[in-house]
């Protein structure tokens, strides 16, 4: 089964051809940094006209790559659920016309999904349910048991901001440009991650929740009060406090739940020390590990696509009416993963 | 000669199926494009007794209106056309606003913040769109004798016409005036198609409105 992958949930255009789920056969990924870089974030409007530019060029390429034409797809997938509303709609309207053009099935995917099944992809074999999920992406920081194709259960989710959130406001207020995660973790590889003691909150509790606003405000406060600030220092000490976070609460929740095997996904996926600090606990209780392949861990159309194949045996297809929304609850137990979001309409 | 003619601009989507200038099936559908476009498509479709590989030629509203509608009305032309390898026809909001009225005509809408766009419409050429403050264009219009009739989409400016004989004001472009526009229109043809965008605010609005 050959499904053409689409997501244009924030500020990437990702479209992809994935066979039986597991074969990515391509995988195009359209960054606009420079759009958005010297308003140092996304800028939804700006998002949503450049997806509507380039959408077609980039269909086109990823059809080129795989070397099959429209009419060689089975099904199309499109993330609807979760980003900004202005930016997937441009992809869901994309991917409505090519399976009402193609007559061919229409699979909607919530966005967080993708990201999940980004693990799963080529390792169905290795992976088997129930398995913990590690989802650091963008506004989100959860813990999931998955327990079968498309449910979920939660484990565990922040409480106030996403880790990512900590990173962009961090790097936002000592002007380290967009994106902040990255920035801040490339200074943090020449810094001292013991020089400064910022609080872990909740780190005691024996349960999922996080919460990160507590850090973010001591490390804001440590930067305005310092003037001999050593800025790889202390994104050194902010990484350490975040990685502490996470694998603190991964292991607790691994343990509680008896879950051997452990999912990272998320842009998060590709910071090496967050790897290597959870390798090293994951071994120690001769649990196991499991990262996407590096072009997975971004937004892309192929986790969408290998999401869609599994997806698509027990769901079905969509109809073309299928609602885009900016937050939209998980799975078949309509997780709602985000405190104080409205799961509805928004941007 | 069939061709789908889309309009998501304004507060009501579109969708209009016409053969050799002659409307076939026509859907109206207030609000929400994203959800109802595509099966409105569908339906004209079926309706017709027709598939979507039947089709000759897409035409489609390109703007000024609604943000999101634009964007979902173009990406959905551009890519029907880019699967069914069918020629798109861009429409000019303001081309089919005075389409079917007497000339010359004068063709507005808000363009935010007081400001306008507008165009006069003549019989001997296709005029440019530009903007200006509400004020500069009823200046524009006074100075102008030969007015016919002044056309807006929406009703953001109706005070300012409440005594002009000429003024109308409507919340949909209809189904005849959408044809002939695209009569009119130009056809963009293979890899051309990709490059269209809808025009919605000059990229200057864009962009001032990203740094607030
Ligand atoms: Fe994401």
């Amino acid at each position: 089964m050959l499904i053409l992958g689409i997501d244009t949930s924030c500020d990437d255009t990702g479209v992809a051809v994935v066979k039986q789920g597991d074969i990515i056969i391509s995988n195009i990924i359209a960054s606009q940094f420079s759009a958005h870089e010297r308003f140092g974030g996304v800028v939804p409007v700006i998002a949503a006209r450049e997806h509507t530019a380039k959408i077609n060029y980039i269909l086109d390429s990823a059809l080129e790559k795989a070397e099959v034409s429209f009419s060689d797809l089975d099904a199309v997938a499109v993330s609807h659920h979760q980003g900004l509303m202005l930016s997937l709609v441009v992809g869901v309207s994309a991917a409505k016309s090519i399976a009402l053009a193609c007559q061919i099935p229409l699979i909607g995917i919530h966005h967080l999904e993708g990201h999940i099944y980004s693990n799963l992809m080529g390792r169905t074999d290795e992976i088997h349910f129930p398995f913990l999920c590690l989802t650091v992406a963008g506004g989100h920081t959860l813990l999931l048991k998955v327990v079968s194709h498309g449910t979920y259960e939660l484990l565990g989710h922040t409480r106030d901001d996403a880790a990512g959130e900590v990173l962009d406001k961090v790097a936002r207020h000592l002007h380290l440009g967009f994106p902040g995660g990255a920035a801040i973790q490339k200074l943090a590889e020449k810094g001292n991650p013991t020089a400064y003691h910022f609080p872990r909150p909740l780190i005691n509790r024996r349960d999922g929740e996080f919460s990160f606003s507590g850090l973010k405000t001591a490390v804001i406060s440590a930067i305005d009060r310092d003037p001999n600030l050593n800025v790889a220092d202390l994104c050194a000490s902010l990484q350490q406090a975040i990685i502490d976070l996470l694998v603190s609460k991964t292991m607790l929740i691994a343990e509680t739940h008896d879950l051997k095997q452990i999912t990272l996904a998320g842009g998060v996926a590709l910071n090496q020390p967050l790897r290597k600090a959870l390798q090293q606990e994951v071994q120690q209780r001769g649990y196991q590990l499991f990262t996407p392949q590096t072009d997975l861990c971004m937004d892309n159309g192929a986790m969408i696509a290998g999401a869609a194949f599994y997806l698509y045996q027990t769901r079905g297809a969509d109809p073309l009416s299928i609602e885009t929304l900016a937050n939209a609850p998980l799975g078949t137990t309509g997780i709602r993963y985000r405190p104080g979001s409205k799961y509805g309409k928004g941007s | 000669m069939y061709t789908l003619l889309l309009d998501t601009s304004g507060p009501y989507t579109t969708v209009l199926l016409v053969q050799n200038l002659q409307l076939v099936t026509s859907s109206v559908v207030e609000d929400r494009p994203a959800e109802h476009l595509h099966e409105q498509i569908q339906t004209s479709l079926d309706r017709a007794g027709l598939l979507p590989s039947h089709l000759h030629q897409i035409a489609v509203v390109i703007g000024p209106g609604s943000w999101t509608g634009l964007n979902i009305g173009v990406t959905t032309a551009k890519t029907l056309a880019q699967v069914l390898q069918i020629p798109v026809c861009p429409i000019r909001t303001l081309d089919a606003l005075t389409e079917s009225s007497r000339l010359p005509a004068w063709g507005i809408m808000s363009a935010g913040r007081d400001r306008c766009y507008y165009a006069r419409h003549t019989h001997s050429k296709t005029p440019e769109m530009d903007v200006a403050s509400i004020d500069d264009i009823l200046q524009l219009m006074e100075a102008d004798p030969e007015t016919h009739c002044i056309y807006e989409y929406g009703d953001t400016f109706s005070e300012r016409f409440c005594d002009h004989p000429h003024y109308h004001t409507t919340d949909r472009l209809l189904p005849e005036s959408l044809i002939l526009a695209s009569k009119n229109g130009a056809i963009l043809k293979g890899n051309s198609i990709h490059s269209l965008v809808p025009a919605y605010l000059q990229p200057s609005y864009v962009e001032r409105d990203a740094s607030r």
